[in-house]
């Protein structure tokens, strides 16, 4: 029996924590720069195109701010549900509802001021994709029927169904080619910081992660949520409704991501729905989260992270580089640093080589 | 062709001895560690064809890892299994299996979905089929086991799945049967059935190996024996002629406590009380139970397990509602330890400190109506590590890294602490050493003292019979009887468990 | 009466990738792990399988390439999620990123280069000539017959062989399925690569057979679709035919709607394969438990380990 064998650590050490996803994600541009160099690109100049659009230039970063902003709140609603294990597959779908829900207010509110109306609307966002997250917690807290499965599908019908009123009831026929919804009033629209592009909706985000951190780490609540998520029977013989806190931990999910789809309409392109408003968001959500290891601090930093490789990725096309290597340098990233955090998680142990066996075995009878 | 030719069975004398031809496995030098802990070291085991050989060791002798080692599922850092002669690796349990080494686990690894068939032939080279169930019968009936092979795993009892398992081995052509812990969800007369079946299938001259950590089962079963204690070879000695008294002391040393010596209790008013108990369905019901326990008095409770032990101590407790008759208690205080600690009562993702604070967490002083007081639980979590002994110096990491004993350190302090009117424990000493289970004993004792009623589900007779002021018997949902101090003995107890009349059994 | 016929004359080729895929997909959950990454499966064999086929001018190859890529990216994702117990969930969507840039990017070079081979239907002898029923099932062209057949046989296979047996132990209880002396790690490899390779099949059928051409909306969530598929049939192989079927009929149907101006919303009838599955998922979720080979595979989800200490 020579050789090495992995064992499982308990407690993964610090220098993986830190050195690991550091490591991984140069090794993802290093595979992105292998592609690159297949694909008969310049490296150089692609990565430098990616660079001055985020992090580089103050435009690029603008940029990432206003895609972190619904990536961080799809990150902290998939995190908030995870810390109780429940996996919310479903922010994009929720995102959808939050922007309809918004729209839905907007267009009966329209004779109020800026201020209530944002207000009316966030709320109309958050209690939509609310209810909507609760379809799939209702089942759940019931039968203990898979919340995966549920959430993931009606991603697709609320999406769906956006389309449904884009195209149909909530047509804006003045727009020729592509669909999009009727304009909603001009006062419901989130007001930019300073003379940037960037809304007030990072602050919004940024409230949502302190609250969330509160909330999860830091209150009663959030630790009888780890402990129903982590021992139903536990939990039930404390006491703890665990029912309640399936819906209560999904319906405050779907808000979450409701508060990103309403951010998304207000923001961009001024206050209509349109196809694409969700833009793979509510998934990208679910990898934050999970890479964050539900640490709200690590979410934020992922969030801001993942939005500099989106940004830097739709900048490659000025180059003349497809931007479809963007999304394979993306996964390759995940995929190194869940390599990393595999890894992380075993120490090598070196297996001995065999003792020979001795010549005669002992006889019967006597004792050792 | 489904099972391959057995050894000659010339007289079904239990012993090898002498025979040339007879069945071995030399396990030599087995050493494995996990996290720098050693399970095993240096572990040597000799098993012969025709004989019944023990592995006797308290919890935690690593009595379990030899096993996984020898069934292929762990690979050992170091050591050899020679089968016969021959050196052998196995890299998974397909080669153990091979080999001819089948391995009955604690856990009955089963697929309750398939059928009976389906699961001996699983993983075979055959399929399930009229031929395969002729086998499956024909092996059952060898051994005076009745299973029907079309039967849905998950409608069998306990002790039939452990069938189901052996029957399994032997149609796979095994010839070396290991057995871990057979006995521990058996009543007496079950655990006499099987032990008679092991004997037929040595007496064919396969080589039997049953863990144990009852000495009493070690002399009556076996032929021989091989003594663990903390993952080391401390006797091999043939069972004729051993001295019961002295592989007691090799199993647990030298840091054997003294046993405790338990005063009777003094009970006083009544603290919790149950009225023609029902709840719960089908095997696992209450069909109806008259107890009362009184402070400053231990109530312990026997039986088999699934007769309505685990939803007894749940009702006592509160935390599962009766469907009919009357629960009352006067206890401002309950304490809980469950049976299955890191499942019911500790949250394995959370960390040792967040594990203590369970009682306490959501009033003062360790949470204001906004806030946790992260410091405040780190203080209390300190405390208790101290005043329970709770092998730890970072309260911080997670509660999973603990061993056996000290999850259920962790669970007694916490629930201790709180000055509990009523404790109700379900075998709080299972799995732990012998120093964490005389420490757990002591608690529970002291706890009495203090002015607790307290209610203890245990398997360990023994422990019952030491700790408990009275004992109930419990078979079938209900209270079949009950004895005080110094009425009981093993004998009745296993009788009462069993049902058995009041005819002799042997002790 | 022509109307009908047509749409599910129709939705036997849409339904035709979704069997493959779904199939895939059914063996792979049936083994315990849960791939998410269809999608980019399907993808990346639509588009390996589209250059194959421009270059070597055969159907055939195509196919084979296809179902080789998609078996690629399967075979990621079971050293990930089996090999390294990565959690299986984000790895799909992983997959389905690499899988959607992959192909995009290989895709580019192909512009709108039409396939020219055309995969011809053909008619089984008598049987196509009933009415009706013979021109809906029986004159389709040969993928449609494999698909069929691959279904059946992958059915018996697993209900009736002991491989089957073996695959389903693994997805009900690896530890039990291990200890028995299933190699419990191979069989989820090889569920988990075939996932890949039939997505890959299904993708090449739509950008070789059916389209005749490559895009990148090609899949246009087909993936999704077949995820929904293999819940729909309460994870049984046969039932993959009749819900294939169903999808397929609905997408024809609506496009044969939207031909005629009829003024349903498209978007409610797309929406039908998810809501039909949700309410069969209701229903099988609370009569499911202790029925063999009926429901979710027990281990679905999880990583086994053989060296996990209890």
């Amino acid at each position: 029996m020579k050789g090495w064998r992995l064992e499982k650590r308990t407690a993964p050490s610090l220098g993986s924590r830190v050195a690991q996803p550091i490591l991984a994600v140069i090794a993802g541009f290093v595979f992105g720069a292998i592609v690159l160099a297949i694909g008969g690109h310049d490296i150089g100049d692609a990565y430098k195109a990616m660079w001055e659009a985020s992090f580089g230039t103050g435009p690029g970063f603008e940029q990432v701010l206003v895609r972190a902003t619904p990536l961080l709140l799809c990150g902290l609603a998939v995190t908030v549900a995870l810390r109780m294990n429940i996996w919310n597959i479903g922010a994009e779908g929720q995102m959808a509802m939050g922007a309809i829900g918004a729209t839905f207010v907007a267009y009966h509110t329209t004779s109020l001021g800026t201020l209530p109306i944002l207000v009316a609307i966030f709320l109309g966002g958050m209690v939509a994709a609310g209810l909507w997250a609760l379809i799939a917690a209702i089942p759940r807290a019931l039968v203990g029927l898979n919340e995966i499965i549920v959430t993931l599908f009606l991603n697709y019908i609320a999406l769906l169904f956006l389309s449904a009123l884009i195209n149909g009831p909530w047509k804006d026929h003045a727009s020729i080619g592509q669909a999009y919804g009727r304009r909603l009033p001009t006062q419901a629209a989130l007001p930019l910081i300073g003379d940037t592009k960037v809304t007030i909706g990072i602050f919004i985000a940024l409230a949502a992660a302190i609250a969330i951190y509160w909330l999860l780490d830091h209150s009663r609540a959030g630790f009888s949520l780890q402990i129903a998520g982590g021992n139903v029977r536990a939990a039930k013989y404390l006491g703890l409704g665990i029912g309640r806190r399936i819906l209560f931990v999904l319906f405050v999910s779907g808000a979450v991501a409701g508060i990103a789809g309403v951010i998304q309409l207000t923001a961009s392109g001024g206050g209509r729905l349109q196809e694409g408003l969700t833009g793979g968001y509510g998934y990208i959500g679910i990898l934050v989260a999970f890479l964050a290891r539900t640490k709200v601090q690590a979410v934020v930093v992922v969030a801001l992270l993942y939005a500099a490789l989106l940004t830097g990725g739709t900048a490659l096309q000025s180059t003349g580089i497809p931007s479809s290597i963007a999304e394979i340098i993306q996964a390759s990233i995940i995929i190194f640093v869940l390599i990393g955090q595999a890894l992380g998680s075993y120490k090598l142990v070196r297996t001995a080589p065999a003792k020979s066996p001795p010549a005669h075995p002992a006889a019967l009878g006597e004792a050792s | 062709m489904v099972a391959p030719a057995e050894t000659q069975a010339v007289d079904g004398t239990p012993s090898g001895e002498g025979r040339a031809d007879a069945l071995t496995l030399f396990a030599r030098g087995i050493t494995k560690s996990f996290d720098g802990k050693f399970a095993n070291e240096d572990v040597d085991l000799e098993l012969r064809g025709g004989e019944i050989h023990a592995l006797l060791g308290e919890n935690g002798a690593g009595k379990t890892t030899l096993i996984s080692v020898l069934c292929g599922q762990y690979k050992a850092d170091s050591g050899a299994v020679e089968i016969d002669g021959e050196v052998l690796h196995f890299s998974s349990p397909r080669d153990a299996l091979r080999a001819g080494v089948g391995v009955v686990h604690q856990d009955l690894r089963q697929i309750t979905r398939f059928s009976v068939i389906e699961n001996v032939v699983l993983g075979s080279d055959h399929g399930p089929s009229r031929e395969a169930e002729k086998k499956v019968e024909e092996i059952g009936k060898g051994l005076g086991f009745e299973l029907d092979p079309k039967a849905n795993v998950g409608s069998l009892s306990v002790g039939e799945r452990q069938q189901l398992e052996i029957i399994k081995l032997l149609y796979r052509g095994s010839r070396i049967l290991i057995l871990d812990e057979p006995t521990a969800v058996l009543a007496p007369e079950q655990s006499r059935q099987l032990f008679s079946a092991l004997r037929r299938l040595a007496g064919e001259g396969k080589a039997i190996v049953f863990v144990s950590h009852r000495l009493r089962e070690v002399t009556e079963a076996a032929d021989r024996v091989t003594v663990l204690r903390h993952g080391k070879v401390v006797a091999k000695r043939p069972v004729e002629g051993a001295d019961p008294a002295e592989l007691a002391a090799l199993m647990v040393g030298d840091d054997a406590e003294p046993p405790l010596t338990v005063t009777p209790g003094k009970p006083a008013e009544p603290v919790l009380v149950l009225m023609d108990a029902r709840c719960g369905s089908g095997r696992r019901a209450l069909t109806g139970v008259d107890l009362t326990v009184h402070r400053g008095e231990i109530v312990g409770v026997a039986g088999v397990s699934g007769n309505g032990q685990v939803e007894l101590a749940e009702a006592a407790a509160g935390m599962r509602k009766l469907d009919r008759g009357h629960r009352e208690d006067h206890a401002e205080q309950i304490a809980f330890i469950p049976e299955d600690r890191l499942a019911t009562g500790l949250v394995g993702s959370m960390s040792i400190e967040d594990n203590l604070a369970f009682r306490r967490y959501d009033r003062g002083p360790m949470s204001t109506p906004l806030f946790l007081r992260r410091s405040k639980i780190r203080g209390w979590a300190n405390e208790l590590i101290e005043r329970f002994a709770v092998p730890t110096n970072r309260p911080q990491l997670n509660v999973a890294a603990l061993s056996g004993g000290g999850l259920q350190r962790v669970i007694i302090a916490r629930e201790i602490s709180e000055q509990p009117d009523l404790l109700i424990a379900s075998q709080p000493t299972r799995g732990l050493d012998v120093v964490s289970a005389a420490g757990v004993r002591a608690q529970i004792v002291a706890a009495r003292d203090k002015g607790a009623g307290c209610l203890v589900v245990s398997e360990d007779l023994d422990e019952l019979l030491h700790l408990s002021d009275r004992i109930v018997v419990m078979l079938g949902g209900q209270i079949v009887a009950m004895l005080e101090r110094g009425e009981a003995d093993r004998a009745t107890l296993g009788r009462k468990m069993t049902g058995v009349g009041e005819a002799e059994v042997a002790a | 009466m022509n109307f009908w016929v047509d749409a599910l004359s129709t939705g036997v080729v849409l339904g035709t990738p979704l069997a493959f895929a779904g199939l895939g997909e059914l063996i792979a959950e049936r083994a315990g792990v849960i791939n998410l990454g269809v999608e980019g499966m399907m993808l990346i064999g639509a588009v390996v399988g589209f250059a194959a086929g421009i270059q070597t001018g055969s159907i055939f190859w195509a196919m084979v390439a296809g179902g080789f890529a998609g078996g690629l990216l399967g075979l990621l994702h079971a050293a990930m999620t089996v090999g390294l117990k990565v959690n299986q969930i984000v790895m799909g969507l992983t997959l389905t990123i690499l899988g959607t840039g992959l192909s995009s990017y290989i895709g580019a070079s192909y512009g709108n280069e039409p396939f020219k081979e055309h995969l011809s239907k053909i008619d089984i002898p008598l049987l196509s000539k009933i009415p009706w029923i013979g021109e809906i099932f029986f004159q389709q062209d040969i993928m449609v017959y494999i698909a069929i057949v691959t279904v059946i046989v992958a059915a018996l296979i697993i209900n009736r062989t002991r491989q089957g047996l073996a695959l389903r132990g693994v997805g009900e209880a690896p530890a039990a399925a291990d200890a028995a002396g299933v190699p419990v790690f191979a069989v989820r490899y090889i569920a988990v690569w075939l996932g890949g390779v039939f997505a890959g099949i299904g993708g090449a059928y739509l950008s070789v057979v059916y389209t005749q051409s490559w895009s990148n909306e090609l899949t246009a969530g087909r993936g999704w679709i077949a995820i929904a598929l293999v819940i729909f049939a309460s994870w049984r192989p046969l039932l993959l035919l009749p819900g294939a079927l169903l999808f397929g009929f609905i997408e024809a149907l609506n496009f044969q709607l939207q031909a005629k101006g009829v003024s349903i919303p498209s978007q409610y009838l797309s929406m039908m394969p998810y809501v039909f599955t949700l309410v069969v998922l209701a229903i099988v979720w609370t009569r499911q438990r202790g029925r063999s080979g009926w429901g979710m595979p027990e281990s679905l989800g999880t990583a086994y380990e053989r060296e996990g200490r209890s």
